[in-house]
């Protein structure tokens, strides 16, 4: 009865106010040059919610999380966290704030192993002083160890365990997403945005990390932003969804008011042309 | 040397009355089990192993298990399958244990024939195979599974129960009945039949081979003299629970002498 609890403490253990995620974006516009990415978009996440962001290629959805998450500077508008403006702050001041990410193209060190790139993400949650580090103290130790439990943990709840120990590069692509998930994880944030956390993967790589999703969000209340193109998944998992195109928002709602929008349908078939 | 006396008094114990004097003997000062686990070792001595094996009864006794009856296993080599084997036979149930890999058909066949009404498994993989003859084994009243990973949407279903939960409904069942599992295990006879192990199958289907507790005991005494094993050396787990390599060295020779059963798996 040591192993199976797949039940990672840090997302049982979490209080009401540790859960709490609700992101307001208002009017917000990014531009580069003459091209508007985002063109004045408003969104509301509520706690606990799987909010999904859809759309053609190019439609903005990517510069959209990188300005949730600090990585571009929008020109225009708010981006509100928890009642706090967080539209001009640095992206490591944004994980303090809870808000975590995955990348489209992993971004992970691929040299280093999956431990040392999960260790990385727990940084943030060090109390220990720089001299204590060097002393490496009792109260140094005792923290390194519950550290590496909670990533253990998990490692254990994303099934990683036989991989621990390997070098990312060596990994398979769907692999190092789940790692990249992983290090998310381990920020232990309150907003998880996740930037196609299924492409290039093979349909039983893309259950498994369906049903982690699901369980995360689900069980643990994990308030997530998901942008994705296979609809088939973002059909059956998303709460509501939004659909932007060309930088503007085309339309939102649950999966069955999004998809008989005509709008929507008309930004990813297009139009019958007049003969 | 050959320790006739010592051996006729081993063998006179069935495996859950030598495990609990393993328990009494040794206590928390030995190591019983390690398992891997979360990228370390983690240990259980004699008295965590006795404690389980307990609490697992008393699980299987809140499912209503009685003596004589049949509890079918389809698991792989993890403690939670010396604790509910040894839970059985403390009830004076025999076990079975069946392949991982077998398909569907194959696992309800052989449930049938021994007509078990609880199934321990192993996972979602193990259930989904059960659930898909639920209808031909209607004399399955509890199917328990031991790792809840991906069993979130099943949770629902009365036909399942997770180890832990059964751990927790043996842990009431022991408030409520504080001498009933220790009395069931007193009652066994060193005659009782412990485990049945399947043939190989190769000639038709497979028979079944019943296997008392004095031939775990004494064909276990006959390996520690003959190869000389001392208290404390290690043995790794890796053969399936379905052959009688660890059914003889498990339930039989750990129980027998201080022995460490490690179970590395992929963890």
């Amino acid at each position: 009865m040591k192993a199976f609890r797949s039940r990672p403490s840090i997302m049982v253990n979490r209080r009401e106010e540790e859960k709490k995620a609700e992101l307001e974006i208002q009017n917000l516009r990014l531009s580069f040059g003459g091209v508007v990415a985002v063109k004045d978009v408003d969104l509301k996440v509520h706690t606990g919610e799987l909010m999904a962001i859809i759309g053609p290629n190019g439609a903005g959805k990517t510069s959209l999380l990188n300005c949730i998450t600090g990585f571009y500077r929008a020109q225009q508008g708010k981006i509100i966290f928890n009642g706090k403006d967080i539209t001009h702050l640095h992206t490591h001041e944004l994980v303090g704030v809870g808000i975590g990410r995955t990348f489209q193209n992993i971004e992970l060190f691929p040299g280093m192993t999956v431990l040392a790139n999960m260790t990385l993400a727990r940084h943030i949650h060090c109390q220990y002083s720089f001299i204590k580090s060097f002393l490496f103290s009792k109260s140094v130790r005792e923290e390194e160890i519950r550290h590496r439990q909670i990533l253990e943990e998990i490692i254990d709840f994303l099934e990683m365990q036989s991989i621990r120990k390997k070098t990312v590069g060596s990994l398979p692509y769907g692999m190092q997403k789940r790692v990249e998930l992983g290090r998310a994880l381990a920020l232990e944030p309150k907003l998880l945005v996740l930037d196609e956390p299924f492409a290039g993967m093979n349909m039983e790589e893309k259950e498994d990390m369906v049903r982690f999703l699901l369980e995360l969000n689900q069980r643990w209340g994990l308030t997530m932003i998901l942008v994705e193109h296979d609809m088939s998944i973002v059909m059956s998992i998303a709460q509501r969804i939004m659909v932007l195109n060309f930088g503007e928002k085309l339309g939102e709602g649950s999966a069955e008011e999004v998809s008989v929008n005509p709008e929507v349908i008309k930004a990813y078939l297009g139009e019958a042309e007049a003969l | 040397m050959y320790k006739e006396e010592q051996h006729k008094t081993k063998t006179k114990l069935t495996l859950p009355q030598l495990l609990v004097e393993n328990g009494t003997t040794y206590g928390d000062t030995k190591t019983a089990i390690r398992e891997k686990a979360y990228g370390i070792w983690q240990k259980y001595n004699w008295a965590d192993y006795c404690r389980y094996m307990r609490t697992t009864a008393a699980g299987f006794a809140s499912l209503n298990l009685k003596r004589g009856e049949n509890v079918c296993m389809i698991v792989h080599n993890h403690p939670e399958w010396l604790f509910s084997e040894l839970a059985a036979h403390a009830l004076g149930a025999t076990t079975l244990n069946l392949f991982t890999s077998s398909i569907a058909d194959e696992l309800a066949f052989s449930i049938k024939r021994i007509n078990s009404p609880i199934v321990v498994v192993q996972d979602q993989e193990q259930v989904d195979k059960l659930l898909e003859v639920k209808d031909k084994l209607p004399q399955i009243k509890k199917v328990v599974y031991i790792d809840p990973t991906g069993m979130t949407s099943y949770e629902d279903d009365p036909w399942l129960i997770s180890y832990a939960r059964l751990l927790e409904e043996g842990e009431k069942f022991i408030k409520d009945h504080p001498d009933f599992i220790e009395n069931e295990i007193n009652k066994g006879k060193p005659d009782d039949i412990a485990v049945m192990i399947q043939t190989s199958g190769t000639t038709g289907i497979p028979k079944l081979a019943m296997l008392s507790h004095r031939n775990l005991t004494t064909m276990a005494g006959q390996w520690v003299e003959a190869i000389n094993i001392k208290p404390e050396e290690n043995w790794l787990s890796m053969s399936p629970p379905a052959w009688i390599v660890d059914q003889m060295w498990g339930g039989g020779r750990s129980a027998r002498k201080c022995h460490v059963y490690e179970f590395s798996g992929n963890r």
